[in-house]
């Protein structure tokens, strides 16, 4: 009733401002083995821009019965707000709070803690970030705050056995910095911080040997080309230093290697690769480790000359290191100016296969209904459900 | 330049895929550019470890990752490698 109010307030509040408006109700069904389980969801977003601050809000409630080791919690609330404001052409600040709520009785133990053996359930988590944008000359300059306070409790009593004190919430901190200077047109240079501090109001658990600090820094170089063997070529490389008690010595001095090639083969044909490689070096070891290779490879093809909304997106992603291998294809076509359709597959060796078809229906160009159903095969155990299907009823609402 | 670049690149291809030796624990990163900050992998980790950067898009902190793999199978954009 209380989210109802406030969505009512929210929509009546701004009908004579720019507004957009989008709203989703999911039911989902779950089946792992024996047990059979519903659960729903409802999201809600809206945006509103009143000169030069745009306000972002989101509400997402989801319930599910009991039944599976998975999600974290079956009645979790969350909230999302985000503020930007534009100071200047050139500058802007964003600040963003993130609330987390979930219900008591019906969360999963889960949580960093458990490694000491008591498992802990989080009750709510509230993350506030604050990050500066500006830009001058040939610089640009990204600084953030961050704070991140998790509420917890025990799922299991055991601390009076042991005889410890016990934790009521963890907070993490992050300081963050960027800095980029464009040397040409096409190469920059660029410099990051981030530091973490971790707190727990259980002291035990600040001992300096099990702290989750860490602070990373780097810099690296950026390349960009717009006609590069006929295409669009982008390739980055970046050095990052990364400290923590909690990484191992191979995960201290890293590179990273980003690249993507984007090129047009005809009007209606156009496909891009990605290729991202890390791999880090250990200096006691004296050592190099490959921590990651992943190959992206996407196609999209224009269906009808004279409208692009029409198209057929198709490609892979293959991660050598993980083992994990995804083909995906999308459609989308509109049928007339009112309805569109569109499917989508996509498929995960050896963990899943997802096949999603809505029907789009636009009132006009200010409203929009949408019906979807997605249908989940796993064939893996890390997916806690064999089946699980999924039905979106949605509309979209524009205001201006 | 452009030569200088392939080859560059061809360099660091090979030497990041032969010459490296393998770790025995798996790292699981976020590609960002295939993100689009759903937060559907931040709702199953059994770990607390991911969260959102200052561009929006979810982040694995190796801190806390224990490489479970429950993230993996979360993504709707196979974003996770
Ligand atoms: S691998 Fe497991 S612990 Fe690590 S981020 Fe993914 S879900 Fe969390
Ligand atoms: S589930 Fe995938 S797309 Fe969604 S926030 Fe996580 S990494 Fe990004």
């Amino acid at each position: 009733m209380k989210k109802l109010i406030i969505i009512s307030l929210f929509i009546f509040s701004s009908l004579c401002l720019n507004a957009y408006y989008w709203n989703q109700t999911r039911i989902s069904f779950y089946k792992s083995h024996d047990t059979e389980v519903y659960g729903g969801e409802n999201n809600f977003m809206s945006e509103l821009i009143i000169d030069k601050l745009n306000f972002r809000f989101q509400m997402n409630s989801l319930v599910s019965e009991e039944g599976f080791d998975d999600p974290n919690s079956y009645v979790t609330n969350e909230i999302r707000s985000l503020s930007t404001y534009q100071l200047a052409e050139n500058s802007k600040f964003i600040l963003g709070y993130n609330l987390d709520y979930y219900d008591y009785d019906k969360t999963q133990s889960s949580f960093i803690y458990d490694w000491i053996n008591q498992p802990v359930q989080p009750l709510v988590k509230n993350y506030l970030y604050l990050i500066s944008k500006n830009e001058w000359d040939n610089f640009t300059l990204l600084a953030g705050l961050r704070g991140r306070a998790t509420g917890i409790d025990y799922k299991f009593d055991i601390s009076d056995a042991i005889n410890t004190a016990q934790a009521e919430h963890y907070d993490e901190f992050y300081k963050d910095l960027a800095l980029a200077y464009k040397l040409t047109n096409n190469v920059a240079i660029y410099a990051t911080f981030e530091n973490k501090t971790f707190y727990s109001s259980n002291a035990d658990f600040n001992d300096p040997g099990r702290d989750y600090d860490y602070t990373h820094y780097g810099g690296g170089v950026n390349f960009t080309s717009k006609n590069f063997l006929g295409g669009k070529f982008s390739e980055d490389f970046q050095y990052l230093r990364k400290d923590s008690k909690q990484y191992a010595d191979y995960q201290r001095h890293n590179f990273i290697n980003k690249l993507r090639y984007n090129y047009i083969m005809t009007p209606a044909l156009s496909s891009f690769v990605s290729y991202i490689s890390k791999f880090s070096y250990d200096d006691k070891e004296k050592e190099f480790y490959r921590l990651a290779n992943m190959v992206r490879v996407q196609a999209r093809y224009n269906l009808l000359n004279y409208n692009y909304q029409a198209f057929l997106i198709a490609g892979t992603s293959l991660s050598l290191e993980n083992l994990n291998r995804i083909y995906f294809a999308y459609v989308n076509y509109p049928i007339n100016k009112s309805f569109a359709i569109s499917l989508e597959d996509r498929y995960s060796h050896n963990v899943y296969n997802t096949i999603i078809a809505s029907l789009d229906y636009r009132l006009n160009s200010n409203f929009m209904f949408y019906i979807e159903n997605s249908n989940s095969q796993s064939f893996s155990n890390i997916n806690i459900y064999d089946f699980k299907n999924t039905l979106t009823i949605g509309t979209r609402m524009l205001f201006r | 330049m452009k030569n200088i670049m392939v080859l560059l690149l061809l360099f660091l291809l090979l030497f990041s895929l032969f010459a490296c030796k393998k770790p025995t624990d798996k790292e699981y990163n976020v590609d960002k550019s295939s993100c689009n900050s759903c937060g559907e992998c931040i709702s199953v980790c059994p770990k607390d470890a991911i969260e959102y950067n200052l561009e929006g898009k979810a982040v694995i902190d190796q801190s806390k990752c224990v490489s479970c793999g429950e993230c993996i199978a979360a993504c709707p954009q196979g974003a996770i490698y």
